[in-house]
Order: structure tokens, then C-alpha cells, then sequence
């Protein structure tokens, strides 16, 4: 009988649930009209009905399953021409066959499958996500995953340890805590990437290995004893003064390492060996590329924020056009009712069945625009957010670098000071030794001597105070810390109070005092040499493994990004078309004379 | 006053108008104009044989399967259109696009969108003229249609042209008056003609959105275009495994470009034929309501008429039953006048007679006038509906095989492409 009748038919409104003025419905719908469409037109083009509501249920409710579904089931050829809304309704919404980064791994071991309300341990309600991994389930909270990729990034200086959506501002948060209803859009965000995330963390050994990283999947732990209790607690604050792979195991000799900046000087034209200048290139090389990377990313991401934005415009306006074709297939499209029943009713059903193609239009427009966000504008952030992680990485390296260099420099100085040192002194007795000969024949070079021994010693003395530099004073600390002090002349204060001098200009006793000092200091600077050679070469392979892994994992990225657009695309082209098609078989339908 | 109907045997008269071409003006040297050419195609022999007629050298340019060509610029629609009205003032006569005047100081008139629209919009006028039983009836439809003299045929109308002023300040005059009893049919017509303006107008509204969103990605896709090509140049350094990836880029960019193009093409095919084919529903709808304004004033005519006639009619028997017949002053002030009331008012009664007699037929005529301009918009308002229905269904049509055309083609094409990827 009449369609609007019957509950399970669908709600043609496009008003329904809005203040429109059609919202209660038009009444200008005929007696008798049931929303019987003749089979024959429909046999061989798939007949997909569906209501406004569904389709919103598919837009914001599951992720866009029933589309994908649907879509398959008339690839397949569903035999019935009417298919019964509530079937749909009953399909699962939870698995899409989108292949969204958060699906496309099937066998991934670890990931978010729920996110929400829950009450942690010390009985507050937060936003919590819970993530599954070996049949275990946990929840954590932003904060804590914050916290965790935190001390990654410092226990493992070497690895670029994947990033995590940004913190929101605090302003707002302050304004408007997040709540499960409310922002439900910034959770599911966040339940994407931290699932990206923890995967991405689970790819690197070092992260899967490690201790943290396990109790954080930990149900049994408590993050906030994990964060308070070693290794976290005991994290040096600098990590250049720690064994680089491991920074909380306890080495005294790391110690004694210059510390460095990054506009530390390497030491005065510091020549590389071909090696390692073959790995500098190397690394140059891959920093070029990741900035080459970045150039391209930029852009894409600026764009694909536009194209977001443009679409979900489009759809609206989409929206509203579907609203209206609809309210225009009810009423006045013809203004003499008389002998044109048939007409008016075939033409409604035209227009209707375009008002329902731009409505299919506008969800798909919908859910592309939702794709264009999730599989292109925060994977192409995420990996822009990688190679800013990879900078910390290299930036540490170079840091190592100049350690390196400098150790090595100042080895190379003492020891040159040492045979100066050394030279003086030959060069000394033998001056000595000739004036002593000179001396014992001539009465005047005696004198000369005599003369020359008092003003040395007050020229030494002279020069020592005004070298006792204010920077020195300051920088002035206990023992070996200082062994890399002063650039330019690297003298350690302990040895003596007076700066480098002139080799000549010393007395025998204190160049023997020197000597003696600068041996013990080089026997030191060996072990830091042996030390730092160690580091170099292991920091070298860990992060040119991290690099390599990189390099190919944004490539690989680009590949699954293609790969996934290209099918939401095809979706969105394949529903508009079928939508488009009936309704051009509706409008054949219309018999004008 | 109207032709009558030729309900002889239906002919079949499809008209394209295509091709928009600036013209060079005959004398001022910066003077130019657009043509349109208008190819008809009938079976209506007529038609050939006036076309025959002017090229007597061709002879076989009187077959029926030809298609007669000729260019007209837009004043010359206009003429048509200022005649057609005229001539068949019951009719409702399809509009015809904006002046646009604006266009005209800005310069733009030669753009391509700006003729493209219009040629669209012209092919619209004449096929609704060609659609309406009495207009495409019209000698004058076929000079215009198939005359090679057109030119001369108009320079000498020019100015000779009456207008129809007098109706316009006559509507005016009337403006604000309105018929006491609109009959059931016009009240709904009115209704529906109303909200189906007002749908129309709002989904033509909402398709230029539509249409500038449009562009807009295709804007952004062609931007993306040029970031994919940056990536494919990135890549195309190193290993095997590279190179896969460069072919995928490549491969990924074809279809984004595609993409960019094909909603290009969409949104003009959107923005110079369908928008346009709304924007003349809601002229026609306006025709038609003139048209039935037309008639309101036909019977807003007959309604004073037999206002009056019946104020004439209660004043006669009022004073034919001795009371009333002006106030108690004038009778008394006639009385102080020495005039005999009794003769006075016989005078009266006779002059009132024959006001009334007079009115009397007035009023039949004005009647039979306003009943056959109702007829006559109820006629019309059915041709424009069926015109309507018909064009409708067509603007439909070509809108939904745009859309599949587009989804096809990225259909296949991204078919192919995600094949490849």
C-alpha cells in the first residue's frame, strides 16, 4: 500500500531529524503511489537502497564496512533486486576491507582494538586505548604512551624511534577535557596512530627488545612504578657521556668524554681517513635524500589537507543538492495534475532516483574525504614526523663525530707537546752544556748566564698569573672531566697553573712536570680513544641500519598509500557510477511523447 | 487574435544550435559579434522548399534528410522572439538568455565560457518554440530557421516594429490589484509554479557550489600531480627496487591526473549546459507566469466591469423604489433649486438604463475575453508542461550520462592502475 506506511522502507526525507521546513514530511504525496519500482528496469543494474540513515551509519558509525560490502555483493550478483535495509544493518561494521594502515597487516601482532572510557588504577576516569598483543590486553593512556616514546628516544639514542600524534594543545584541554563523546574524532585519530605506532616499534628490534618497550605491553605493570624504577629513572641526562646503545649501563670512563655541542669545533681541519670519510659521504648522502623527502612530503601534505577540506565541502553541498532533488521529486514538478497521473509519478520517480545518486555521491564524497585524512594526510604528517625523528638520530651522530675528532686531535696535540716538550729539553742541555763550556773560558758569557737564569724564572712567573683566564676558573672542575677543556691549547689545569707556554720558556722542572702529566693525561686519552673508536663504529652501524630502515620504510609507504587510495577511490568511483545508473534507468523510464 | 490550433499531422523539427564564432562588423573595423550556427533538421517540406527556393543553382538541397544551416547572431533571436510574442500574446514564449550587459563593458562577451553558455541556452529557446504546437507553426520560425535574406528581412523590420508599451503601463496601473475569484486551477498553479522556481533555483544555486568545489580538486589533484612527479624524479636514482616503486609513481600520477581532468571536463559540462538548463527552467517558469498574470488582468478587466454594472443596477432600483438616489442634501438642495425631483429623477433612471445596457454587453465581452485568456493559459500552462517534462527528462538524462561517462572512464582507469599497483 503506501510506502511511508511501513517502518522498514526506507525514509525518503532528506529533511527528517533536521528544522526544515519539510522535516515532518510533504503532504503532497498521492494516495495510492507505493514506491513500486518495476522490476524490469532494475534486473541486470544492482538495486542498492539504501536511507539517509543507514548511509550515515556507514559514514560515521563502522568504518565505511557496509559500502565495501555492499559493494562486493553486487560484484558477486546478489540475486534479489530489493535488497532489505536491515539486512545491511545486521552486517558487522567492525572489519573493513578498505585497507586502511590499520588493517592492511593482517598478522600484525600488536594493535589498538578499542578505545575509550576506562578507570586506571588509582580510580579516574581517562581516556584509555586498549591494545592487544599475544592474546594479552592492556590498556594505556596517551599520556603514558607519551612517556614511553620519550624514553625510547633517550634510552635508545642510535634507533629513530617511530613518532606519535601530537599533544593537543593544552589550552583546550584545559577548556574542553577529552571525552569519549564528544571528541570522538580526535580518539579515533589517535587509535590509528598509536596503533601505527606501536607496530612501527615492534618492526625495530631494538624497541622490541627492549625492556621498556615489554613492559608497556605488560598488563601486570604498573607504568607509573616503570617510569620511577631503572633503566627509566636512571637515564644520564647527557647521552653523549653514556655507552651509546645502552645509556644506563655505568661507565665511568664515558665520562671523561668532551662534552659537545653542536657548534663544537671538530678540532682545527681535522683529517679524516678514507673510510670514515666514506661513511661521512654516506651519511650525507642520506640525510640529502631524507631532506629531498621532506621537500616532497610538505607540499603533499599541505595539498591533501586542501583536498580534505575541499571535499568535505563538496560533500555538503552535495548533501543539501541530494535534499533538494529530493523535496523536488515530491512536489510541484508539474502544475496541472489532470490526465498526467502517470507522468508525474515516473518523472518524481527520475528525479527521486537522481536526488538518491547525488545522495550516494555525497556519502562517497564523505568517506573519500575521510580517506584522503587517513591514508594520505597522516600517513604523509607521520612520515614527515619520521624524518624529523631521524634528525635527532643523525644529530647525535655528528655529535659522536666530533667527540671522536676531538679525542683524537687532542691526542694528536699532547703528543706533538710532549715531543716539543721533549725537543726543548735536548735542545736545553745542549745550550746548557755549550754554555757551561763557553762559560768555564769566558767571564762574560758567565755573567750573561747568571743574568739570564734570574729573568727566566721571573718571566715564567710573570706569565703565569695573567693566563689564569676567567673562562678557565669557571670551567674549572674536579679531575679527568676537564681533559678536553680548552680548545686551542689543550692544557689540563691540574698539571699547571700556567698556560701553555713556550717550551723554551719553562724550567727544566716543570717541563718535566708537564711531561709527566700530559703521559698520564694521554694514557687517559687512549682509553678514550679505544673508547670512542668502539662508539663511532657502533654507533655508525646502528644508525645506518635505522636509516636504511627508513629510507625503505617511506618508500614502502608510498607504495601502501598509492595502493589503499587507489581502492577508496575505486569504491567511491564504482558506487557513484552503479547510483548514477539507476538512476539514468529511472529516467529512461519517463515516457514524454 | 490566435491562431488556431494546427493539429495537423505531427512534423518532426530538431534544431542544434553550435559553433559560436566572432564575427568582424561589416563597417567598424572594431566592432565584432558571435554567430551561432543553427542546423535544422525536419521533414517538413516547407521548410526545404524555401530553403531550395533561395539557391536555385543547388538542386539537390531540397532533400529531406538534409540539414539546413545558417548563422544568426543573438539580435536576431531577439527580433524572433519580439515578433513571436506579438504575434501569439497568449502564448508563452521561451525565454531567452540575459542581455548581460555586464559582460559586454567588461569585455568578456567572446569568452568561451560566456558563448558556450549562451549557444546552450539559445538551443534551449528554439527547441521549446519548436516543441510548442502554435509557435513552431510560425512563418516567421522558418525565415528565421532557413532564410538566407535573413539579414535583409530584419534590417527592413528594424524600427518599424510597434511596441507594447501601452500593456506595460496598463500591468502596472493594475499592480496592485488583484482577482477577487481566482479559480481553483490558477491558485494551484500559481502554488506549484512558485515552489517549483524555488527548487529550482536553489539546486541551480547549489550546483555552481557544487561546481567550484569541483575544480577546486581538480585544482588540488593537479598540484598533487606536480608533487608525484617531484617523488618520481626522487626516486628514479637508485636500485631495482626503486624503480618498481618509480613505475608505481608514475603509474599512481597518470590516474591523479586523469582524475584532475576528468572532473575538469565534468564540471564544465556542468557549469555551460546543465546550470544553464536550469537557469532557462526558471526564465520559462517566469514566461508563464507573466503569462497567467497576463490573464489575471484579462479577468481583473471583467471584474470592474461588472463591478460597476452592478453599483449601475442597485442604483437604478434604489431610485426606482423612491429612496436613496443621492443623499438628503442633494435632493434637498435640488428642491431649493426649483428642480422637479420627480423629473430629475425619471432622467436619471433613463440614463442609468441605458449606462446599464451598454455595460451589459461590455461586461458579456470582457467575460468572453477573460474566459478564452483563461483557456488559452490553461492551454499554455499544459504546453509548458509537457515542454517542461520533456526537457527535464532530457537535462536528466545528459546530466546522469555525464556522471557515468566520468565515473566510467576513472573507473577504468584506476581499474588499471590499482591493477599495477
Amino acid at each position: 500500500m503506501n510506502a511511508f506506511d511501513e517502518s522498514d522502507e526506507e525514509d525518503n526525507n532528506p529533511f527528517s531529524g533536521t528544522n526544515h521546513l519539510y522535516a515532518s514530511g510533504i503532504a503532497a504525496v498521492h494516495e495510492g503511489q507505493d514506491d513500486f519500482v518495476p522490476p524490469a528496469i532494475l534486473t541486470d543494474i544492482q538495486e542498492k537502497e539504501e536511507s539517509r540513515e543507514e548511509l550515515m551509519n556507514q559514514l560515521f558509525g563502522g568504518e565505511t564496512s557496509n559500502i565495501v560490502d555492499s559493494q562486493q555483493d553486487s560484484v558477486i550478483g546478489l540475486q534479489s533486486e530489493y535488497r532489505e535495509p536491515s539486512l545491511e544493518r545486521e552486517q558487522p561494521q567492525s572489519e573493513s576491507r578498505i585497507p586502511t594502515f590499520s588493517s592492511q597487516i593482517e598478522d600484525r601482532k600488536i594493535k589498538i582494538i578499542d578505545a575509550g572510557h576506562f578507570r586506571d588504577a588509582y580510580g579516574k576516569y581517562a581516556i584509555g586505548y586498549t591494545i592487544e598483543f599475544a592474546g594479552k590486553q592492556v590498556v594505556r593512556r596517551y599520556s603514558e604512551f607519551d612517556t614511553l616514546r620519550h624514553a625510547l628516544y633517550r634510552l635508545l639514542p642510535t634507533v629513530i624511534v617511530p613518532p606519535i600524534p601530537s599533544k593537543h594543545p593544552l589550552i583546550r584541554y584545559f577548556l574542553n577535557p577529552l571525552s569519549a563523546e564528544k571528541d570522538i574524532r580526535i580518539i579515533e585519530r589517535r587509535k590509528r596512530l598509536l596503533s601505527l605506532f606501536l607496530s612501527n616499534c615492534y618492526a625495530v628490534e631494538e624497541i622490541r627488545e627492549h625492556v621498556v618497550f615489554t613492559k608497556f605491553l605488560d598488563p601486570e605493570q604498573n607504568w607509573r612504578n616503570v617510569i620511577n624504577s631503572p633503566p627509566i629513572s636512571i637515564i644520564p641526562t647527557n647521552n653523549l657521556l653514556a655507552p651509546p646503545l645502552q645509556p644506563t649501563k655505568p661507565s665511568p670512563l664515558h665520562l671523561l668524554l668532551p662534552n659537545v655541542t653542536l657548534s663544537s669545533n671538530r678540532g682545527e681541519d681535522y683529517e679524516m681517513s678514507e673510510e670514515m670519510l666514506e661513511k661521512e659521504r654516506w651519511f650525507k648522502d642520506t640525510e640529502d635524500i631524507l631532506k629531498k623527502f621532506e621537500k616532497v612530503l610538505q607540499p603533499l601534505e599541505k595539498t591533501s589537507k586542501q583536498n580534505r577540506v575541499h571535499f568535505q565541502s563538496l560533500a555538503s553541498s552535495l548533501a543539501e543538492l541530494g535534499a533538494y532533488y529530493n523535496a523536488f521529486s515530491l512536489e510541484g514538478n508539474i502544475l496541472t495534475i489532470k490526465d498526467k497521473l502517470q507522468l508525474v509519478d515516473e518523472l518524481s520517480k527520475g528525479i527521486e532516483k537522481v536526488g538518491q545518486a547525488i545522495d550516494v555521491n555525497y556519502v562517497s564524497t564523505e568517506i573519500v574525504s575521510e580517506h584522503v585524512m587517513t591514508l594520505i594526510e597522516e600517513p604523509v604528517a607521520e612520515m614527515l614526523q619520521f624524518i624529523v625523528e631521524a634528525r635527532y638520530v643523525l644529530r647525535f651522530r655528528a655529535l659522536k663525530m666530533t667527540q671522536f675528532c676531538i679525542v683524537d686531535s687532542t691526542i694528536k696535540k699532547r703528543k706533538a707537546r710532549i715531543n716539543a716538550l721533549q725537543e726543548a729539553q735536548e735542545q736545553m742541555q745542549r745550550l746548557e752544556e755549550a754554555l757551561r763550556q763557553n762559560a768555564e773560558q769566558s767571564p762574560t758569557v758567565a755573567q750573561a748566564v747568571k743574568n739570564m737564569d734570574n729573568n727566566g724564572a721571573a718571566t715564567a712567573g710573570s706569565a703565569s698569573s695573567p693566563n689564569q683566564m676567567p673562562q678557565n676558573k669557571e670551567r674549572g672542575t674536579n679531575g679527568w672531566t676537564d681533559l678536553f677543556k680548552s680548545k686551542g691549547s689543550h692544557r689540563p689545569r691540574s698539571s699547571s697553573t700556567a698556560k701553555e707556554l713556550a717550551p723554551h720558556l719553562l724550567s727544566d722542572d716543570q717541563r718535566k712536570e708537564e711531561v709527566a702529566k700530559i703521559t698520564q693525561e694521554l694514557q687517559k686519552l687512549n682509553e678514550c680513544f679505544k673508547l670512542i673508536t668502539k662508539d663511532i663504529l657502533q654507533v655508525n652501524s646502528s644508525v645506518s641500519n635505522s636509516f636504511q630502515h627508513l629510507v625503505s620504510y617511506l618508500k614502502d609507504r608510498f607504495s601502501v598509500i598509492f595502493k589503499s587510495f587507489a581502492h577508496v577511490l575505486l569504491v567511491w568511483l564504482k558506487d557513484s557510477l552503479l547510483a548514477w545508473q539507476n538512476a539514468r534507468a529511472m529516467i529512461n523510464n519517463i515516457q514524454v511523447t | 487574435m490566435v491562431e488556431s490550433l494546427n493539429a495537423g499531422l505531427p512534423r518532426q523539427l530538431s534544431i542544434i544550435v553550435s559553433d559560436p564564432q566572432k564575427q568582424r562588423g561589416e563597417q567598424g573595423k572594431s566592432s565584432f559579434y558571435v554567430t551561432y550556427q543553427i542546423s535544422t533538421k525536419t521533414d517538413d517540406k516547407s521548410y526545404h522548399e524555401a530553403h531550395f527556393k533561395n539557391r536555385p543553382h543547388d538542386a539537390a538541397a531540397a532533400n529531406e534528410a538534409n540539414i539546413i544551416v545558417v548563422h544568426r547572431r543573438y539580435s536576431d533571436f531577439l527580433l524572433l522572439q519580439s515578433i513571436l510574442s506579438q504575434d501569439h500574446a497568449t502564448c508563452v514564449i521561451p525565454p531567452l538568455p540575459d542581455k548581460k550587459v555586464f559582460q559586454y563593458i567588461a569585455g568578456d562577451r567572446f569568452s568561451q565560457s560566456f558563448t558556450q553558455k549562451r549557444c546552450h541556452s539559445l538551443q534551449n529557446f528554439l527547441r521549446r518554440i519548436s516543441q510548442h504546437p502554435t509557435l513552431s507553426q510560425s512563418q516567421v520560425l522558418m525565415t528565421f530557421l532557413v532564410s538566407s535574406d535573413w539579414e535583409a528581412y530584419r534590417r527592413s523590420l528594424s524600427g518599424s516594429l510597434g511596441n507594447n508599451k501601452e500593456e506595460v503601463s496598463d500591468t502596472f496601473m493594475n499592480a496592485f490589484k488583484t482577482v477577487h475569484n481566482q479559480s481553483e486551477e490558477f491558485v494551484e498553479i500559481k502554488e506549484k509554479s512558485d515552489k517549483l522556481d524555488h527548487n529550482v533555483s536553489k539546486i541551480d544555486k547549489i550546483f555552481h557550489r557544487v561546481v567550484k568545489k569541483q575544480d577546486s580538486i581538480s585544482e588540488d589533484y593537479s598540484k598533487f600531480s606536480a608533487h608525484l612527479q617531484e617523488l618520481q624524479e626522487l626516486v628514479a636514482s637508485n636500485s631495482s627496487e626503486d624503480d618498481e616503486l618509480r613505475s608505481k609513481v608514475k603509474l599512481f600520477n597518470h590516474g591523479i591526473s586523469q582524475l584532475s581532468y576528468g572532473l575538469k571536463d565534468l564540471s564544465k559540462f556542468l557549469d555551460y549546459e546543465y546550470i544553464v538548463d536550469l537557469k532557462d527552467l526558471e526564465h520559462y517558469i517566469d514566461s508563464v507566469n507573466q503569462t497567467v498574470r497576463l490573464k489575471d488582468q484579462k479577468q481583473i478587466d471583467y471584474e470592474e466591469l461588472s463591478d460597476y454594472l452592478t453599483r449601475s443596477i442597485n442604483e437604478k432600483s434604489n431610485l426606482i423604489s423612491g429612496y436613496g438616489g443621492g443623499n438628503f442634501f442633494t435632493s434637498k438642495l435640488e428642491e431649493l433649486a426649483g428642480i422637479n425631483q420627480e423629473a430629475a429623477r425619471r432622467e436619471k433612471i433613463s440614463k442609468l438604463e441605458t449606462k446599464i445596457t451598454s455595460l451589459t454587453t461590455e461586461v458579456d465581452s470582457a467575460k468572453e475575453v477573460a474566459d478564452a485568456f483563461e483557456r488559452e493559459a490553461l492551454k499554455e500552462v499544459g504546453i509548458f508542461e509537457e515542454i517542461k517534462t520533456k526537457e527535464l527528462k532530457a537535462s536528466l538524462a545528459s546530466l546522469a550520462d555525464s556522471q557515468i561517462e566520468f565515473y566510467k572512464k576513472m573507473l577504468d582507469t584506476w581499474t588499471k592502475v590499482e591493477e599495477g599497483l
